[in-house]
């Protein structure tokens, strides 16, 4: 299965807690759905928290080829001097 | 005598002529354009006219590729070039070397044909545009490597939602190489599949600095992309062809950081609201389940589950009750109404009743068995007479033996 997005596990999320507000479920599927809900914030929560910051640089090779850099060192500097504001 | 010119010399004369003018070496003249063709090999013919007069036009190929709007019947236009002759036909015409709209610059007709083209074609339709990701885990950056659009985007992107990861393309915004470099830009992100949006833009310029903008590749380019594209070109006040292309136009360049990217503590707010309501929602299932197992518990079924549960049965049983006891009742009187039957009859039989005419009974006293003859006591045992009414204590004086009489 297709790993699932942010944004798709908080559609999901919003679905579950509506269907549940609704209340014309049997108890098991609640329960299920519930459950499901659990997870969903929790890997909501997880996305949330994730952190890969990092700035890379698309640019021309030396045959005109794409080339994806890390970072321009010149660039980073020029944040790092912008972050200290 | 005359001399007598060859058609050719005659031409060739006046297009002599005509080539030394100093006047119509190069000068200006406004008209109306009219049956404005161009032809295969690339050069364009029209005829350039006013009220009262017309005269023919050609535009080579090599000129006419550097017009930026394509000439249109009944436009009013401005035209630099030369007069001379073509010889093969024996017509002068303006050999034209640029033309400007009249009134509006070129820039500007150019930026309205090619709006009015595209979005003829549909590259402006709604149902062509994409929706931005909710949560963008990398976003594509095409701009200037220099200049303060960069650092801002960067700083905005930070700010709302640290950890994001930025792919910058940097680019010429503006000058002869940067409608190509925008547009590879765009081209490598959706190739390389390398970003969830693009945000493109520079920062506020004459319109010709935003030209890029403006250019058809780049249009193209942005149409094309897969990635959602926000475009993000100049101030408020500025519209470029880009900004109609885009899925998004975002006013300026951080604006479009604002809308690319979510403030993280408003998204973890909202989903804690989420994780209330959904916890929320099964306690409150849970109590409604709760409540309806209590008032089951609470039910007659539960306090009187025979009278429920057995109901009609019950009935029976009931039913089946009185009939049983009914039987037994009968049964009783029955049998009681025997007995007083039977127990008259036994009245009859009693001795008490032969006591009553005058016999009595004699028992000893001391083993209590009836004394039927007289040898069955001597002289001295002691008997009870049981009389009618009463009983006597007796003592035997004689004892006399009654002869057989058989």
């Amino acid at each position: 299965m297709k790993k699932l997005t942010f944004e798709e596990a908080l559609a999901r999320l919003e679905a579950v807690v509506r269907e549940l507000e609704e209340g014309q479920l049997p108890l098991e599927k609640s329960l299920a759905l519930f459950g499901e809900g659990i997870t969903l914030t929790r890997f909501c929560h997880q996305e949330l928290e994730k952190a890969e910051e990092r700035i890379s640089i698309l640019t021309a090779g030396d045959k005109g080829e794409p080339v994806l850099r890390d970072y321009d060192p010149s660039l980073v500097d020029l944040l790092n001097s912008e972050r200290k504001e | 005598m005359l001399r007598v010119f060859t058609v050719s010399e005659l031409n060739g004369h006046i297009k002599n002529l005509l080539d030394n003018d100093p006047l119509l070496l190069n000068l200006w003249v406004k008209g109306e354009i009219s049956n404005f063709k161009q032809a295969a090999s690339g050069h364009l013919y029209f005829t350039l006219k006013d009220e009262f007069s017309t005269i023919k036009a050609v535009m080579f190929r090599s000129r006419g590729r550097r017009l930026l709007f394509t000439p249109e019947d009944g436009m009013s236009v401005r035209v630099r070039g030369y007069v001379s002759v073509y010889p093969r036909d024996g017509t002068y015409q303006l050999y034209v070397e640029e033309i400007e709209p009249e009134g509006t610059g070129a820039l500007y007709l150019a930026f309205e044909q090619l709006k009015h083209r595209l979005e003829k074609e549909g590259l402006f339709a709604r149902e062509h545009k994409k929706k931005l990701p909710l949560l963008p885990r990398r976003i594509g950056i095409i701009t200037s490597p220099t200049g303060a659009v960069l650092r801002d985007m960067v700083r905005i992107i930070r700010r709302r939602w640290p950890g994001l990861q930025i792919v910058f393309v940097p680019v010429q915004v503006q000058g002869e190489s940067a409608p190509r470099e925008i547009a590879r830009a765009l081209y490598w992100l959706n190739r390389m599949d390398a970003c969830d949006v693009i945000i493109v833009g520079r920062g506020g310029g004459s319109l010709e600095e935003l030209w890029a903008f403006n250019t058809e590749v780049v249009a193209r380019s942005i149409f094309a992309s897969t990635i959602p594209v926000v475009s993000a070109v100049g101030h408020e006040t500025d519209f470029t062809i880009a900004d109609w292309v885009a899925d998004v136009r975002a006013p300026t360049p951080s604006a479009a950081a604002e809308m690319v990217v979510p403030v993280r503590e408003e998204m973890a707010r909202y989903l804690g609201v989420l994780e209330g309501r959904l916890l929320r929602a099964v306690r409150e299932k849970l109590q409604f389940y709760r409540a309806r197992l209590d008032s089951c518990c609470r039910s007659r079924v539960f306090r009187f589950p025979v009278d429920i549960l057995c109901g009609s049965r019950g009935q029976v049983v009931d039913d089946l009750y009185r009939r049983l006891t009914r039987a037994m009742e009968q049964y009783r009187q029955h049998q009681q109404s025997r007995l007083a039957l039977l127990s008259g009859r036994l009245q009859a039989l009693s001795p008490l009743a032969t006591l009553a005419r005058g016999y009595s009974i004699c028992t000893r006293l001391d083993t209590g068995m009836v004394v039927r003859q007289a040898g069955e006591v001597k002289p001295g045992d002691r008997v009870k007479v049981e009389l009618h009414r009463g009983r006597l204590s007796c003592k035997v004086e004689e004892a006399v033996m009654e002869q057989e009489t058989d």
